[in-house]
C-alpha cells in the first residue's frame, strides 16, 4: 500500500500532467507553489540563446512571465505524457511536446524529462531535461 | 573546451537487467564546445 505522500505526489503530478494535455495551463499553475523554483534548460550563448526564455526562475510570478516571453515565440500544438513514476515526494514524467514556431511556422518535437518535487500538494521544484536541436532547427529554418 | 551536461537516464529493468535505456539531455552544451562558445 502506498504512503499518504507518494499518494499525494501521485495526485499532484497527476492533475498537472493531465491539465497540460488538456491545454489548462492556469489549472496546472493552481498547482505551483508561490515560491516555486523552475529550473528550465540554461541558454548556452550562440546556441539556444534564440530562446530567450529559457534560465531558471524563482516564485510563480517569474514562472507566468517566462511563459508569456516562450508564447510570442511559440504555440503549443499537443502535450502528450508518455510515462509517470513517482516515489515519495518526488515525480518524473517524460512527454512529447509538439510545438511550432510563430515566426516561421516550422513545426517541431520535443521529448521534455520533467522533474517535480512536491511539499503539502503543491510544486515547490520544477525542473526539465530535453535536447532543443529540433527547436534550433525549427528557429533557424534549418 | 569543457562542458558539463545534467541529464536524465529513464532506465527499464527486467529480471536484474536493464533492456530499455533511454538518456534525456541538453545537448548545446556538447555543440559549444568544438565552436569555441562558452559554456552557461
Amino acid at each position: 500500500m502506498e504512503s499518504s505522500s507518494v499518494t499525494t505526489t501521485r495526485e499532484v503530478a497527476h492533475q498537472w500532467f493531465t491539465n497540460l494535455e488538456q491545454g489548462k495551463f492556469e489549472e496546472a499553475l493552481s498547482l505551483v507553489h508561490e515560491d516555486v523554483l523552475w529550473e528550465n534548460i540554461p541558454p548556452t550563448p550562440g546556441v539556444s540563446d534564440l530562446a530567450p526564455w529559457l534560465g531558471s526562475y524563482r516564485g510563480l510570478p517569474d514562472v507566468k512571465d517566462s511563459f508569456d516571453v516562450w508564447s510570442r515565440y511559440s504555440q503549443m500544438l499537443s502535450f502528450k505524457p508518455l510515462e509517470v513514476i513517482v516515489e515519495g515526494d518526488r515525480a518524473l514524467g517524460i512527454v512529447h511536446e509538439h510545438a511550432q514556431c510563430l515566426a516561421n511556422q516550422n513545426e517541431y518535437d520535443l521529448y521534455v524529462a520533467t522533474y517535480l518535487r512536491i511539499a503539502d500538494g503543491k510544486i515547490v521544484h520544477w525542473k526539465v531535461y530535453w535536447d532543443p536541436s529540433p527547436l534550433i532547427r525549427a528557429y533557424r529554418d534549418l | 573546451m569543457q562542458f558539463e551536461i545534467e541529464f536524465i537516464d529513464w532506465l527499464t529493468v527486467h529480471d536484474g537487467t536493464i533492456v530499455d535505456w533511454k538518456s534525456d539531455t541538453d545537448c548545446t552544451s556538447i555543440l559549444a564546445a568544438p565552436w569555441g562558445k562558452a559554456a552557461p
